[in-house]
């Protein structure tokens, strides 16, 4: 049983905690956005399953611990050889390393912070400009739900990116959040901004693994704004422990003939939940999200989705796909939103699973609330097993069955992995799907 | 030792009886035709002998090369040497032919004790056998089957023949819906991969592509029987008479 108002004073108590530590900071005027969040816990609530956006997904587990805060400067005594295995291989672009929720200099390379792009840790930008903290600051985030309520409360470090006009970064950005592991029960509270300038383009990904396979709390926020004719990708490679919370929640306003691309992978925790909320404010503009779940044990994935055509025009098209096997569950909730007057609105969305045992389940929820005319929107959902036919034609070929079911498998899940660009990631995310499989794959393009 | 032996077969799928006692012997370097009606059996047959798991074998035996073939599970059967073209083959997304073909003759090369082909030897080697059959290069690269047409289907069937070199290769209807120029392609593919060691069964229901095709034997399949063997005289009777004739 959920007690709410011994779960916030857990969070006030947590808070109380936190603001001790921060010494000169309190100080700071970012501070007050802060204790407003906190005292906000109370208005914005704490979910159930008797609430509609949260009737699959149980919280408990996650309510019924107490966190931690992160070890100060716990990223310290990490070496760049320890965090080598959680980067990219290669990557063409910057990385920044995060541990426990802090940046780590030393262990981050190829910053660049120029008049063309601003790529800046959050704490040193607050330390820099501290009246500079509007991207903390929106009450209509801040208040959206209990997690972008927390996040805003206990968030000291993050990432500030910004790409001027015109300007087209040719290589990605990496940020990657990595859980330590040290102490067991720890949250880490991030939040990563991203503003791209009229006809810029940028590339970001996200990524969130764990050193150990122990028990945490992620709590991320993404803002991400796009003015006109910019095009941003932005990709999230989830696969931290097996034992770890994850709450996400990515907020995308889109200008008019901008162009994003969403990919969201997950792999890991115990109890994951992303939202991401994408406003087509500016005629024109077009998204496109795709996603990718797996689930293994007692995994639970929850993908929840919104978006807003609050405008003519634009156009959006989702495509997620799950495997799940074991006793994992699941759940797609994706809403597509068009606004009174968004006319010539396009929308497209899919959702298809694959139930590899008896006892995995789906619950899917598409919704379409539609107040103009003149739209075109679709949505469908499968849900099934491997095809048998195509099992046994491998199989007749020489195939063993274990291979031909892998190969099956792989190929679902490549029709969301096809479209990270970013090489050196898609054979890390590659990497982390064979060592799902029970046997090698072996696979080469 | 003949390559095939199938003694007193029987057959059921969902409980039904379809294959009523079947006997056959196929040697290397033979070609037997298998005609019948619709709901004769032809293509239980041709899956009970490749392996499909909807098809219970209630009595008889199947001996290949001397071995008991219904033992062995579907990819043993393919790297043993046999090979099933299906009359409606499956389209598999995600899976490039290439990658598929390669995966499979090494999985058969790795079974008979060789060492496994490199892409760039496995490239060469498709190289040579396009010359074998009409395919079109293109088909390759794409995933397996998807957004073939009919004909590029049945081709894509031969095509994959002629890579994994089969000892006995079954055409399950190979020529249905098939015009009169892709059923030569796959016809000049069958008989440039035909030579004395291996043995082929063509399953069909006309008499059309035996005659590009030219069977040794041919067998008469009715109500899950053979009722009638020849050689490919028969294929003609059965065309002017009709199968109403065998009653």
């Amino acid at each position: 049983m959920i007690n709410k108002e011994q779960i916030i004073e857990q969070f006030e108590e947590l808070f109380r905690r936190y603001e001790a530590q921060l010494n000169g900071q309190k100080e700071q005027a970012v501070h007050a956005v802060r204790r407003k969040a906190i005292e906000a816990l109370a208005e914005v609530g704490i979910p159930t399953r008797k609430d509609e956006e949260w009737r699959f997904t149980d919280l408990q587990p996650l309510f019924s611990r107490s966190f931690d805060l992160p070890v100060k400067e716990s990223g310290q005594a990490v070496t760049a050889g320890q965090v080598q295995p959680f980067l990219y291989v290669d990557f063409p672009g910057p990385q920044l390393v995060f541990v426990d929720g802090q940046f780590a200099p030393h262990l981050s390379t190829n910053i660049k912070d120029n008049a063309e792009v601003v790529i800046r840790p959050l704490a040193q930008m607050l330390k820099e400009n501290p009246d500079g903290f509007d991207f903390m600051a929106d009450e209509a985030i801040l208040k959206n739900n209990t997690f972008t309520a927390l996040n805003t409360a206990f968030t000291q470090d993050g990432v500030f990116i910004e790409v001027a006009d015109r300007v087209v970064l040719q290589s990605p950005i990496n940020i990657l959040y990595l859980s330590s592991g040290k102490a067991t029960g720890v949250a880490q509270n991030v939040r990563t901004v991203v503003r791209v300038g009229k006809n810029a383009q940028v590339r970001v990904i996200e990524t969130f693994l764990s050193m150990e396979q122990t028990e945490h709390f992620t709590n991320t926020l993404t803002l991400l704004q796009l003015d006109e004719n910019a095009h941003a990708v932005h990709n999230k490679v989830q696969n931290e422990s097996q034992a770890a919370f994850h709450m996400g929640n990515i907020f995308v306003r889109q200008q008019a003939n901008s162009h994003f691309v969403s990919n969201n992978l997950a792999f890991g925790g115990k109890l994951v939940r992303t939202n991401i909320l994408v406003t087509l404010q500016g005629e024109g503009g077009e998204a496109q999200l795709n996603g990718l779940y797996m689930g293994n044990d007692a995994q639970h994935i929850d993908n929840n989705t919104l978006i807003d055509h609050a405008v003519s025009n634009c156009s959006s098209r989702e495509l997620y796909q799950g495997i799940l096997n074991d006793t994992a569950t699941a759940v797609f909730s994706g809403k597509i939103l068009v606004r009174p007057g968004a006319q010539k609105t396009d929308a497209d969305q899919s959702n298809n699973c694959l139930l590899l045992s008896d006892e995995a389940r789906i619950d899917t929820k598409p919704q379409l609330e539609i107040y103009a005319d003149d739209v075109r929107c679709t949505h469908g959902a499968t849900v099934g097993q491997l095809d048998a036919d195509a099992i046994f034609y491998l199989r007749s070929r020489g195939i063993s069955e274990q291979r031909a079911k892998n190969l099956l498998i792989y190929s679902f899940a490549e029709r969301i992995i096809d479209q990270m660009k970013v090489e050196s990631v898609r054979e890390f995310v590659d990497a982390i799907i064979l060592q799902r499989f029970k046997e090698n794959m072996n696979f080469s393009k | 030792m003949s390559l095939l032996e199938i003694r007193n077969l029987h057959a059921s799928v969902e409980g039904k009886e379809i294959l009523k006692g079947i006997d056959l012997t196929v040697n290397a370097g033979e070609i037997h035709a298998i005609m019948g009606p619709n709901g004769s059996g032809k293509s239980t047959l041709a899956n009970v002998l490749a392996g499909r798991d909807l098809y219970e074998v209630t009595a008889g035996e199947v001996l290949f090369e001397g071995k008991n073939l219904l033992d062995m599970p579907p990819e043993e059967r393919a790297r043993a040497g046999i090979f099933l073209a299906f009359q409606y083959p499956v389209e598999i997304p995600g899976v490039s032919n290439m990658y598929f073909l390669k995966t499979a003759l090494n999985e058969k090369r790795k079974y008979l004790g060789l060492p496994e082909l490199d892409a760039a030897d496995f490239l060469k080697l498709v190289r040579e056998k396009m010359k074998i059959v009409d395919i079109d290069q293109s088909l390759l690269n794409r995933p397996v089957n998807e957004g073939f047409s009919g004909g590029e289907k049945k081709r894509n069937e031969i095509f994959q023949m002629a890579v994994l070199e089969p000892k006995l290769a079954i055409l399950d209807e190979t020529d249905s819906g098939l015009d009169i120029d892709a059923l030569k392609a796959v016809a000049d593919g069958v008989n440039r991969i035909r030579n004395n060691d291996n043995a082929f069964i063509v399953v069909t229901h006309y008499q059309r592509l035996l005659e590009y095709v030219v069977p040794d034997f041919v067998h008469v399949l009715y109500n899950g029987k053979i009722v009638k063997s020849g050689g490919k005289e028969l294929a003609l009777e059965l065309e002017e008479k009709g199968y109403d004739w065998l009653k």
